[in-house]
């Protein structure tokens, strides 16, 4: 089937079947031929109701060819018939002809509507099974928000191939497809009574569930939105995000830098960051709390994200402080995929996926390969993920997903520069410190993950869900943010030989999920309820060190940590969706999760160097804490197309464990998230513009903060953010994308921070700002896509993305500064046939700027008698790069 | 391009006014340190009238730490520092003037060097530009008593003992700078110094002139008091007391 665009597809059955009409009647009669078509979207309302049915409309085809009434003569309940209508109506044909003579017809469609059937957090998702090279791909994918339209090229080789009706093929096609996918509809095109011989062609739109939205923060982005620039690692998808800066200082093999609603998540210790439900934060890394490295992901294989900003869902677990980010695996596209691209630096990307056609837009394989030498000293880097994913269907109405993954990658680092060394031309912006004790950094990461999950859907929006994974995550990370300001402690009288700082950290990670959700029942008239309980768990056995290294032989001259931590957090939830009218909805329960630590410490009690005969080395101990909290949303609709949401939730963060004492209770970060917003959606333009405000308070017992010194992150004290955003989505034409945000947060520490022997008592003052936040963020994010003409039998698309991103100035402490940075990305391509063409510019402004910025103290040798203050280091951020892309498609 | 400048423009405007908001605990601060000996030329150790020539040093680089902790281990960021040797005549009413530099706090502890820095990348002690002939101090004169009489010429290397350290490692002050405004001053009394010098013992050499090399015990005694007994006073004040 593939290459057939779908339009062709429907034509073709619309005449095979009425062929055998024109053999009968007056040969001048001529049916109704499709131009365009829109595919009706799942309603995210129904999706989370459970509602499904089959609507049957009579549908009049104008003498012009535009569609006029349409009549719901068997209706699915108000949702699904509204989402049918919708789509219906704008459909455009040629119109039907008597004798060359245009004539009006009535036509009836049937459109059915079948309940997903996978759980969770999953996103919204059209397909056209029938989308061949001459359909313009679809720009967005919202349930219950815009339909998806696609233009049907009118050309001969859209008949059906045999001539024969297609009716039980289409039948067969769906359900094969059915399946394993999360929901399907299938349409179908029936020609009046009138006519003799009823025309039958189906298309088939698929839908996931997605859980309600949980507050006006509640985004699922999909593929459009998401690559409306170049992207080319999961990191980058994650630039959609409204309110995100996500920064990559440190190459390919270390974890990207997240600032999101104020926090400053570092490498993930705020966000939590999923892959269709296995997690991908690890507790108590050595580098960082929640330390999670996204460069496995292959943006060609991610479907969407789900993206819930603050604590609102009894889903959400450890990390989510700032939100979670659900990544979902899958294409829209079948076939296979290829896409080479090269540019400046010496940067490459080849990337592969193969899609299986006939088989589920979750069911996919997929690789990559990168690689670049960097565009300054010292930044050369190489990488390679391969995923996969597999949908089957099982014995009594269960379905199953497996999904492997694989990643390596290694990059040196450049480091980070003293400002004041830049400014003095001691060294360049782009460059690195020549010292050997610089030039040794580096990074390897590598991970391996499987999942296995089993669902079975049942009627009324019920499914019993179970999922199994298992990773293992390891990552040597050797950085010297401070050049030679070490002292041994091992070896006292060691010093000056270089604060090269190896940390490893070897993460054997397993864990899983339950769930069972009721159907929804009517325990009262005006009440529906729904209800949901799960459990997930995960442990996680984890070998971590961290020496310093002297180079360029990388001798150990001191061993600052040896430790093996056992972690364990077990975790339910209930939620509960109560219904009261179509206006008025609060879902909401709580959640309670136990963690657990058991450390050994083999470098723990370390004492002084004449001491050391008297005992051994080694601090064991043990700890467990108790997270508990509620999550509510109140869901108020005056009109459908006007939600509003008050939200509530209680969240928490798992402790460090090294910083963990003996017996400690409950020693994790309780957070507080308040929140209102309002969804507006446009009516009269079916919903192709989204405008979202919502405003937020969140608080924390007590934040974290990297220390660049240490490479490590350090207790800060209680800390709060006060936010509005606003976010926009328009899609005004198919072929157009608009997708804008602002962002203002004000992120405050609340108390000083804890005092210690260095600093007992640290400066603090009302109202002091969070460092390295970026107060306001706006993102725009601008996407073409259309098909223009057609040459060489087939249709030429042009395509074309600009991402835009400014940050206000960050604050630094010691009320510093930084720059203000506005970046902007540019992508152009063409598509004729199978083949795509493009080009990218990163950075087209060529803007000087910092990725990430910090200040401390450090001595690199610049100067007589170096600094000690703390001084501003800088790590640079990627000049104009240039990148062409070639992409065949299979 | 004068679109893109005026875009730019416009986002710093911008970005300006949203950062405007809260508070900060520490902010800058770059004032002024006065070093300064006693102007005393003439003082008395025991029965000895010692009367100085010349009597010059170096202090330098210093750091003032927020930790009261005797430890140089515990002042890893410095609160203010004076990253150079300030070249002191002892003798001069005039104090020699430099600038702190750092941020806003309160400084419980100073560490410093007298012009001879071992630092952690250094092989040796090596001495800065800004110290006496190459050492932390330098003293010229004569002593006196009675009919005893003799010159000398004293050079002392005040110099850790530990790479990576500071010959005064942790020196208990205390000083709140708020805003920058008050000046340190470093006040030096070398009559401490050199009651720790045995003057008999260099008259009993019978020698009319004394050349004290750093590593004599006369040298060592002086460079004991400048680092351990006679440190230097630290005061915040605006005038002179």
């Amino acid at each position: 089937m593939r290459g057939v665009p779908a339009g062709a597809l429907l034509v073709a059955c619309l005449l095979a079947v009425v062929r055998p009409t024109h053999a009968h009647d007056a040969p001048s009669l001529h049916p109704p031929e499709l131009l365009s078509r829109v595919e009706p979207a799942y309603p995210s309302a129904a999706l989370r109701n459970g509602e499904s049915g089959q609507v049957v409309m009579l549908v009049e085809v104008r003498a012009d060819g535009t569609v006029g009434e349409v009549e719901v003569v068997q209706s699915a309940g108000e949702h699904l018939d509204a989402a049918a209508v919708l789509a219906v109506q704008q459909w455009r044909f040629t119109p039907a002809s008597v004798d060359g003579h245009a004539i009006p017809i009535r036509m009836r469609v049937a459109q059915r509507f079948e309940l997903p059937t996978l759980d969770g957090p999953l996103v919204p998702a059209v397909v056209a099974p029938h989308q061949g090279s001459g359909a313009t791909p679809p720009m967005h994918a919202h349930p219950g928000e815009p339909p998806h339209r696609h233009d049907v090229p009118d050309s001969p080789e859209h008949h059906h191939p045999d001539g024969t009706p297609p009716h039980d093929d289409q039948h067969t096609h769906t359900h094969t497809h059915a399946a394993p996918e999360p929901a399907s509809t299938l349409t179908e095109l029936v020609l009046p009574a009138t006519l003799p011989t009823p025309t039958v062609f189906g298309t088939r739109v698929s839908g996931r569930r997605v859980g309600p939205p949980r507050s006006g923060s509640d985004f699922t982005l999909d593929a459009d939105v998401m690559n409306v620039t170049l992207t080319q690692d999961g990191s980058e998808l994650l630039r959609a995000v409204p309110g995100i800066y996500v920064a990559r200082p440190d190459g390919f093999a270390v974890a990207q830098e997240i600032f999101l609603r104020g926090f400053d998540a570092s490498h993930g210790q705020d966000l939590e960051l999923s892959l269709d439900g296995v997690p991908i934060n690890q507790p108590s890394h050595v580098h960082g709390q929640g330390y999670a490295d996204l460069a496995f992901l292959i943006p060609e294989a991610v479907l969407s994200v789900r993206v819930q900003e603050g604590v609102v869902d009894p889903r959400q677990g450890d990390f989510a402080t700032a939100g979670s980010a659900a990544f979902e695996l899958g294409r829209k596209k079948r076939g296979i995929h290829m896409k080479l691209t090269a540019g400046s630096f010496g940067t490459f990307r080849l990337a592969m996926v193969g899609a299986p056609e006939g088989l589920s837009e979750g069911t996919l394989v997929a690789a990559q390969v990168r690689g670049t030498q960097g565009f300054g000293d010292n930044r050369g880097g190489l990488s390679g993920s391969a995923l996969g994913q597999l949908d089957v269907d099982l014995p009594s109405g269960w379905m199953g997903r497996m999904m492997l993954g694989a990643h390596g990658a290694r990059s040196n680092l450049a480091g980070v520069l003293r400002r004041d060394d830049v400014d003095a031309g001691r060294v360049d912006f782009l460059g690195s410190y020549s010292d050997p004790s610089a030039s040794a950094q580096s990074a390897l990461a590598g991970r391996a993950l499987g999942s296995l999950k089993l669902v079975r859907p049942s009627d009324g929006g019920s499914f019993t869900m179970a999922q199994g994974w298992v990773q293992l995550a390891q990552s040597r990370l050797r950085q010297n943010n401070t050049g030679y300001t070490e002292r041994s402690i091992e070896r006292p009288d060691w010093v000056g030989r270089g604060d090269l700082n190896e940390q490893a950290n070897l993460d054997l990670g397993t864990g899983g999920r339950m769930a069972h959700r009721l159907p929804w029942f009517r325990p009262l008239p005006f009440l529906q309820l729904a209800a949901e309980a799960g459990m997930q768990f995960r442990t996680d056995v984890i070998q971590q060190s961290v020496n310093l290294l002297q180079a360029p032989q990388n001798e150990t001259w001191d061993r600052r940590l040896d430790a093996q931590v056992l972690g364990a957090d077990v975790g339910a939830y209930v939620d509960v969706e109560l219904r009261f009218t179509p206006h008025l909805r609060v879902m909401g329960g709580g959640r309670a999760d136990v963690l657990l630590y058991d450390v050994d410490d083999r470098l723990g009690n370390s004492t002084p160097a004449f001491r050391q005969a008297d005992n051994i080395r080694g601090y064991r101990r043990t700890a467990l804490g108790l997270a508990m909290g509620p999550r509510m949303t109140l869901e108020m609709a005056p009109v459908l197309f006007l939600p509003a949401y008050v939200a509530y939730g209680e969240g928490y963060r798992s402790p460090q464990a090294n910083q963990l004492e003996e017996g400690e209770n409950a020693p994790y970060t309780k957070v507080r998230n308040l929140e209102a917003g309002l969804r507006i959606k446009d009516p009269a333009l079916a919903g192709r513009f989204t405008l979202t405000a919502t405003a937020w308070l969140t608080t924390l017992s007590q934040d974290l903060a990297y220390d660049p010194t240490e490479g490590v992150v350090q207790k800060l004290g209680p800390s709060s953010r006060r936010g509005v955003a606003l976010v926009l989505d328009a899609r005004p034409t198919p072929w157009l994308l608009a997708y804008l945000s602002a962002t203002y947060v004000n992120a405050t520490l609340d108390a000083p921070p804890p005092g210690n022997a260095e600093n007992p008592t640290p400066a603090y003052a009302r109202g002091q700002l969070l460092p390295y936040v970026p107060p306001l963020v706006l993102q725009a994010r601008l996407g073409v896509n259309r098909v223009v003409t057609r040459a060489f039998g087939s249709p030429v698309a042009v395509r074309a993305g600009l991402n835009g991103q400014a940050l206000s100035a960050r604050p630094l402490p010691y009320r510093q500064w930084s720059a203000p940075v506005m970046l902007w990305d540019l992508s152009a391509g063409v598509a004729l046939g199978p083949v795509d063409i493009g080009v990218d510019v990163q950075n087209l402004l060529d803007a000087r700027y910092a990725q990430s910025e910090y200040v401390y103290s450090s001595d690199w040798r610049t100067t007589e008698v170096p600094s000690r203050i703390p001084a501003r280091h800088t790590a640079a951020g990627a000049p104009r790069m240039v990148l062409f892309s070639l992409g065949v498609q299979l | 391009m004068r679109r893109v400048a005026w875009l730019g423009s416009v986002w710093a405007a911008v970005s300006l006014g949203a950062s405007a908001c809260g508070g900060e605990a520490q902010t800058q601060v770059d004032y002024p340190v006065r070093v300064q000996g006693t102007a005393q030329s003439t003082i008395t150790v025991d029965a000895w009238t010692v009367t100085f020539t010349r009597a010059e040093m170096a202090l330098g680089p210093l750091y003032l730490c927020t930790t009261a902790a005797p430890s140089a281990d515990q002042c890893s960021e410095p609160l203010q520092e004076l990253a150079s040797a300030v070249p002191v005549d002892l003798l001069s009413a005039q104090p020699a003037e430099a600038r702190l530099r750092g941020f806003t706090g309160n400084a419980r502890s100073a560490q410093f060097d007298y012009g001879v820095t071992w630092r952690a990348t250094q092989s040796r002690p090596t001495a800065l530009s800004a110290s006496p002939q190459g050492h932390s101090a330098v003293f010229e004169g004569r002593a006196t008593q009675g009919s005893r009489t003799f010159t000398f010429r004293a050079e002392v290397d005040v110099v850790t003992n530990r790479q990576g350290e500071y010959a005064v490692g942790s020196y208990r002050v205390q000083g709140d700078q708020l805003d920058g405004s008050t000046p340190l001053t470093i006040t030096a009394d070398p009559s401490q110094w050199w009651t720790l010098v045995d003057l008999d013992e260099l008259a009993a050499l019978g020698q009319d002139h004394v050349t004290l090399a750093p590593d004599s015990r006369a040298s060592l005694a002086l460079a004991f008091g400048m680092n351990t007994s006679g440190r230097p006073r630290f005061e915040w004040r605006t005038s002179p007391p």
